[in-house]
Formats: C-alpha cells, sequence, structure tokens
C-alpha cells in the first residue's frame, strides 16, 4: 500500500487511505454516546481506566466549548485538545464580532472544515478523532451532531462513536424513542453504555445539558442508582423466563 | 464628558456612570450604560471615546470568557486589571484606545471587593476610592473627606449620592443623570438609576 505515505494522495480505488487509518484510531478510543431527549441533551463517556497512581479527576473527557455548548470526542485525546482549543476559541471570536451566542451547527461546521483541511494540507496528517458537540439552536430545539476525521458532519437523535459503536448503534436504534423526557434519555444512555464498558458504572461519565442552563454532571451515587435498577430489572425478566 | 465614581465599602463594589452619550454640543443619548459587565463578578467602567471603549470592552470580555471556558475557573479582579492594562500599554504606541476605565471586581475567594484605575496611556492602580472625567475633579475631595474603611452599604450609597449631587451642581454640561451599580458576593446589580435634578431646589427657593 504505497498510496498512504502522503495524505494528499488517492489510493488507484477512490480512498484517502490516511483518513481512514485516522477512522481506526477512533475505533481505538472510549466509547462516547450522544443522546437527543425532547428538551435535553445527554451526553455519556467511557472514561478510560486510570493507573492506580493517577488522578483521576484530569481525565476529562466530556468539555465545555462555550456557555452553550459541549462536545465529547473519541480518539486520539492530544489531537482532540486541539479540536476542542480551537472550537472555544471561535466561539468567542463569534460572539466577539456578531454578539450573538454561536450556533450548533456553526461551530460543528467549523471543526468539521478544521478536520477536512488536514486533510487536503501538506505534511500534516488527518485528526484522529470524532467529536459529539450538543446544544440548543436559537429556536431552541436540541441538537446533536457528530464529526468524523474525513471532515463530514451530520445531525443525530442518538449516536455513539469510539470501541464499541457497532454494539452500543443497534441497541440505541432498537430502544431509541421520539422525544423523550430527561428521565428516559438519562437512563438510555447509561444503559447503553453500561452493557459495553468494562467494569462497570464507576467508569462512566453522564453529562446532562439543560436549555439555558450550565452543563451538569450526573453524580456517581445516581449513576449507581440507576444502574442498579436496569440489574434488578434483568434478574427479574430472567426470572420470569 | 463622562463622569464615572467608584468606591469599594464593606465586602462590595460601587460604582456609577453618567448615562449620557453626546457629541460635541448634541446629546445623542441619555440611557447609555457605561458600566459594561465583564463577567460574574466584574465591571469595566468606560469613559471617552465611545467607539474605542466599545471595541475595548468587547475584546476584554470575550478573552475573559476564553479564559473561563478553557480553564473552568474564573480570573481574580487584579488578573483582569494586569491583562486590560497591558492591552492598552501596547497599544498606546501603535494604535491607542482612548478609554479611560475603572474596573470594580469582587473576588469569592478573599470574600474582598476591589476597584482598579486604568487609563489609555497604560497607567493601573489599586484603589480605594476614584473617579474618571470632570467628576474626578469634584468627587476627589468629597471621597478623601469621607470614604472610610468598610462603610456598609447605606453608608456607601449616601456617599455615592452626595459624589454625584456635587457633579450635577457643579459641571457646567448638564448630567442630571446617573446609574449606579454594586458588585458584592451575589455578583452584579443596579442599584439605582438616579436623577439629580437641582432645578426642584430653585422653585422651592421663589416660593420663598
Amino acid at each position: 500500500m504505497s498510496y498512504d505515505r502522503a495524505i494528499t494522495v488517492f489510493s488507484p480505488d477512490g480512498h484517502l487511505i490516511q483518513v481512514e487509518y485516522a477512522l481506526e484510531a477512533v475505533k481505538k478510543g472510549t466509547t462516547a454516546v450522544g443522546v437527543k431527549g425532547k428538551e435535553v441533551l445527554v451526553l455519556g463517556v467511557e472514561k478510560k481506566s486510570t493507573a492506580k497512581l493517577q488522578d483521576p479527576r484530569t481525565v476529562r473527557k466530556i468539555v465545555q466549548i462555550d456557555d452553550h455548548i459541549c462536545m465529547t470526542f473519541a480518539g486520539l485525546t492530544a489531537d482532540s485538545r486541539i479540536l476542542i482549543n480551537k472550537a472555544r476559541f471561535e466561539c468567542q471570536s463569534y460572539k466577539y464580532y456578531y454578539e450573538d451566542p454561536i450556533g450548533v451547527e456553526y461551530i460543528t461546521r467549523y471543526i468539521a472544515k478544521t478536520q477536512q483541511k488536514y486533510t487536503q494540507s501538506v505534511g500534516v496528517r488527518p485528526f484522529g478523532v470524532s467529536t459529539l458537540i450538543v446544544g440548543y439552536d436559537s429556536k431552541g430545539f436540541p441538537k446533536l451532531y457528530q464529526t468524523d476525521p474525513s471532515g463530514n458532519f451530520s445531525s443525530w437523535k442518538a449516536s455513539c462513536i469510539g470501541r464499541s459503536e457497532k454494539p452500543v448503534k443497534e441497541f440505541l436504534e432498537k430502544n431509541y424513542i421520539d422525544e423523550m423526557d430527561e428521565e428516559q434519555t438519562v437512563r438510555l444512555t447509561i444503559q447503553s453504555l453500561v452493557e459495553v464498558v468494562e467494569s462497570g458504572e464507576k467508569n462512566i461519565d453522564i453529562a446532562i445539558m439543560r436549555k439555558n442552563k450550565p452543563i451538569e454532571f450526573l453524580g456517581r451515587t445516581r449513576i449507581a442508582e440507576i444502574v442498579k435498577e436496569f440489574e434488578e430489572e434483568k434478574k427479574r425478566k430472567e426470572e420470569e423466563d | 464628558m463622562d463622569s464615572l465614581v467608584g468606591f469599594v465599602g464593606k465586602n462590595y463594589v460601587l460604582m456609577a456612570g453618567d448615562t449620557n452619550a453626546g457629541r460635541s454640543i448634541m446629546r445623542l443619548k441619555d440611557d447609555f450604560d457605561k458600566l459594561v459587565q465583564i463577567d460574574s463578578h466584574k465591571i469595566l467602567a468606560k469613559s471617552g471615546e465611545i467607539g474605542d471603549g466599545n471595541q475595548f470592552c468587547n475584546l476584554i470580555i470575550r478573552n475573559v470568557s476564553l479564559y473561563r471556558i478553557r480553564n473552568e475557573t474564573e480570573l481574580t479582579t487584579k488578573s483582569v486589571a494586569h491583562y486590560t492594562r497591558r492591552q492598552l500599554a501596547t497599544a498606546i504606541r501603535k494604535n491607542p484606545y482612548s478609554v479611560n476605565l475603572l474596573l470594580g471586581g469582587y473576588d469569592k475567594k478573599d470574600q474582598k471587593g476591589s476597584l482598579y484605575y486604568l487609563d489609555y496611556l497604560g497607567s493601573s492602580k489599586k484603589i480605594n476610592y476614584g473617579a474618571h472625567g470632570y467628576a474626578a475633579l469634584f468627587v476627589g475631595s468629597i471621597l478623601d473627606r469621607f470614604w472610610k474603611e468598610d462603610l456598609d452599604f447605606e453608608d456607601g450609597l449616601e456617599l455615592m449620592k452626595k459624589c454625584l449631587r456635587e457633579v450635577e451642581k457643579r459641571l457646567i454640561i448638564g448630567t442630571r443623570c446617573f446609574l449606579i451599580k454594586m458588585i458584592n458576593s451575589d455578583g452584579i446589580s443596579v442599584v439605582e438609576k438616579v436623577m439629580i435634578n437641582s432645578e426642584k431646589k430653585n422653585e422651592i427657593e421663589e416660593e420663598n
């Protein structure tokens, strides 16, 4: 495969091999899930298990981009830092020029544009990161967007990126219902992660984005409660069968 | 010309600015808010060129916000004062901003308010009380005489009104309307929009 040395080159069958390799890097990253409810957005991430001597609080996967926009990612953490920094700067820059807070689609397009730039520039490699961006648009509707290393972006009702993308997406497709309330959305997010995350609920972070409110991270005890409820339900179902 | 007055009290900072915006002899606006909110607990009171004031304050607000989003914590008043001063100082010999500022802020960590005096040349000084514009000529002596450390809110408001009454009385240009804001642990609040009218006093005298 000599067509993967310089990323500006197409392979004979029309692939950008480096971009596909970047997607592989994303598939190695820890899982991140985003679910859109009727008036709420929930992000869930699988936290990488930290070493014994490591401070777990310094490993943050859900970050604020602006007061009303949050994002998470899957893939190379260091690469994501660059994108997050650029996004944060762009949000303030937009407000500087237009006084209005930036739109969710606008910042998604900006991040996607940046990722695409790095697939068509000399001497650089693509970002090994897919992102999930959540926020409320100007009309007040919740929005969830996903970008990937190729620079594609699209809006989703619920999406998953990273290690367990396939099984979690199947789970979401089976169980997602339109216009869920906050409780249902949170439960769906936790449920979709609990199945695939090794070592259970201690390694899950859940963040809730409500309209015009700052982001809220769900407490450990609440997550543990909800996970317990699932397990009891599961047991009951198995006993019935 | 703009009048800005500010002083530090017991766990609060009181700031006032006149609400006039004008061009030469014309008053363009009489409800102009010169006390701009920088973040939840800081106000930048601006005076001078209106356009420069807008641009500069916008720049400071956006950069303070960027710091907050990046680092998940707010800057202290001292840091914002230093940052603002640096922006003014680097600009003065290239493309100066014609703005004089009073930066007031409350820091939750120290549980204290602080006030900084900044001017367009890049000066910065932490002060207990101060003013910009023509007000400074009249108000300086009043504050020298009556300001005390740890004034409680009622006394502070009385002192502020004393200052503003003097400005209205002695400044030949009719300033009349002032906006007073307070910063304390709860954040920024508008205390009063004061209309000081000494004409009424004359009416009473005539009756006599």
